[in-house]
């Protein structure tokens, strides 16, 4: 029995040495810290592409502007933490994740505040100083986080931080270093998916966001990141048939996977939705026929105005 | 959005160009309504009781309101998301294809619901 056991546990070691030098191995497997800092928030950024917290009155009257061109693509992580109780007033006793956490979450709190203040303004008023004023708040909850993950060195909690100084202070130098550090160490993590949300809407100030996005399909374990990833590079991608090929690709790989990205949508759906758009919807395109009724329920086609220059309006009165 | 709209059908009322509007209101009489109060005489497709979640909307992939498209004489799109003096700039492109020359420059908004019913594109284009 005795020597039963002896192998069992000489196989354990071998196997547990056999790649000293593999890091990816080792964030592969998760540790317990990990996976723990897994399951504490476990939806930083839930909805990449569903809407922002919105500048104020944002639906109250269209503007000339897009609805969806305003909506800031930093506000990411701003949403209120699932379990804002636990957090702890005294952070210095706390865990790196339980600081990171709370951070976040008066960041949070103090964007919430700033939101409500500038919705009681009066026009666009509200939407410049709510601009105006949220750098400050970037800036004071970026440089606390910072502080965090440089005293706590490669604790894995750090990703949640890393990722925040990303996505928020997309452009300045800190977000700079947050998203070289992510891509450097954390590339395994399956919560880069929020990021690809994020890249795809185009808006980030970030260079070389393809070679990114090709880097996460690549050497990203998770499906839903490489799915993310590729849906977030075809949409992002200036060559049209390049897109085109993403596209494919998701759809023969991907397809049934569903994501925020999708909104509740399977990655099909999505990519067929999107092919449409490209093959029909393109500039020098004809464009398709609709047909319908107007508001007085008599039919009629887009087609029945060949011959005209037609402006064709997408509109709501709300 | 609507006076420069308006300012439009009333300056190119004598050329070939016409708005067309995909509405996405949920509730078609009130949206009915706002067009008699508001004299938006283009024509427009109602994309049904799903409001923005309608076919139209769906099937073009329009996520953001409004969302336009600029179509030429034949049919194809020529430019997206043009507003403003930006939309003024494509229409007087398209147009001067066909051979019309116009100014829109400056054009102005003949301003909301009349009391009377007077149609605004009635009135001779100077």
């Amino acid at each position: 029995m005795q020597m039963r056991w002896l192998l069992v546990l000489g196989c354990l070691l071998i196997t547990a040495c056999s790649n000293p030098g593999d890091e990816t191995s080792q964030t592969k497997n998760s540790t317990p810290a990990q996976v723990a800092s897994k399951t504490e928030s476990p939806e930083a950024t839930p909805a990449s592409e569903e809407k922002k917290p919105e500048p104020p009155k944002e639906e109250a009257k269209p503007e000339p502007k897009q609805e969806e061109a305003k909506p800031e693509p930093k506000q990411e992580e701003a949403k209120p933490e699932p379990k804002q109780e636990e957090t702890k007033p005294d952070v210095t006793d706390a865990t790196p994740a339980e600081q990171i956490k709370t951070i976040i979450a008066e960041y949070s709190k103090a964007q919430g505040s700033l939101m409500t203040e500038a919705r009681k303004m009066p026009g666009n008023k509200g939407r410049d100083f709510y601009y105006a004023k949220l750098p400050e708040l970037q800036q004071k909850c970026g440089t606390d986080l910072n502080a965090v993950v440089a005293a706590n060195a490669d604790n894995p909690a750090n990703f949640d931080a890393i990722m925040w100084i990303t996505m928020n202070m997309a452009g300045s130098e800190a977000g700079t270093k947050a998203m070289d550090t992510l891509f450097e160490k954390y590339i395994d993590n399956e919560k880069m998916v929020n990021l690809c949300g994020v890249l795809a809407q185009g808006r980030m100030p970030v260079k070389n966001v393809d070679e990114k996005l090709e880097q996460l399909i690549e050497e990203s374990p998770h499906e839903a990141v490489k799915a993310s990833a590729t849906m977030a590079l075809a949409k992002t991608v200036k060559d049209e048939t390049r897109a085109e090929e993403l596209y494919e690709s998701l759809i023969a790989n991907y397809g049934d996977l569903t994501s925020p990205m999708t909104r509740g949508k399977t990655f099909k759906e999505a990519a067929d939705n999107a092919l449409f758009q490209l093959k029909y919807l393109s500039i020098g395109k004809v464009a398709p026929d609709i047909e319908g009724e107007d508001l007085d329920g008599v039919a009629f086609k887009l087609s029945d105005y060949r011959g005209k220059v037609v402006v064709l309006d997408f509109w709501g009165d709300w | 959005m609507y006076p420069h709209e308006r300012s439009l059908v009333k300056t190119l009322a004598d050329k070939p160009f016409a708005i067309i509007g995909v509405n996405s209101d949920r509730d078609l009489e009130k949206i009915r309504e706002t067009t008699k109060q508001k004299n938006i005489s283009w024509r427009s497709f109602w994309n049904g009781p799903q409001g923005t979640g309608g076919p139209i909307s769906t099937r073009w992939g329009v996520t953001g309101w409004p969302t336009i498209y600029i179509i030429d004489a034949e049919g194809k799109i020529r430019y997206k998301n043009a507003r403003g003096p930006k939309m003024d700039e494509a229409l007087t492109e398209l147009l001067a294809e066909m051979g019309h020359e116009v100014d829109l420059t400056n054009h102005e908004d003949p301003g909301e619901a009349p009391k009377d019913d007077a149609k605004e594109d009635a009135k001779p284009n100077p």
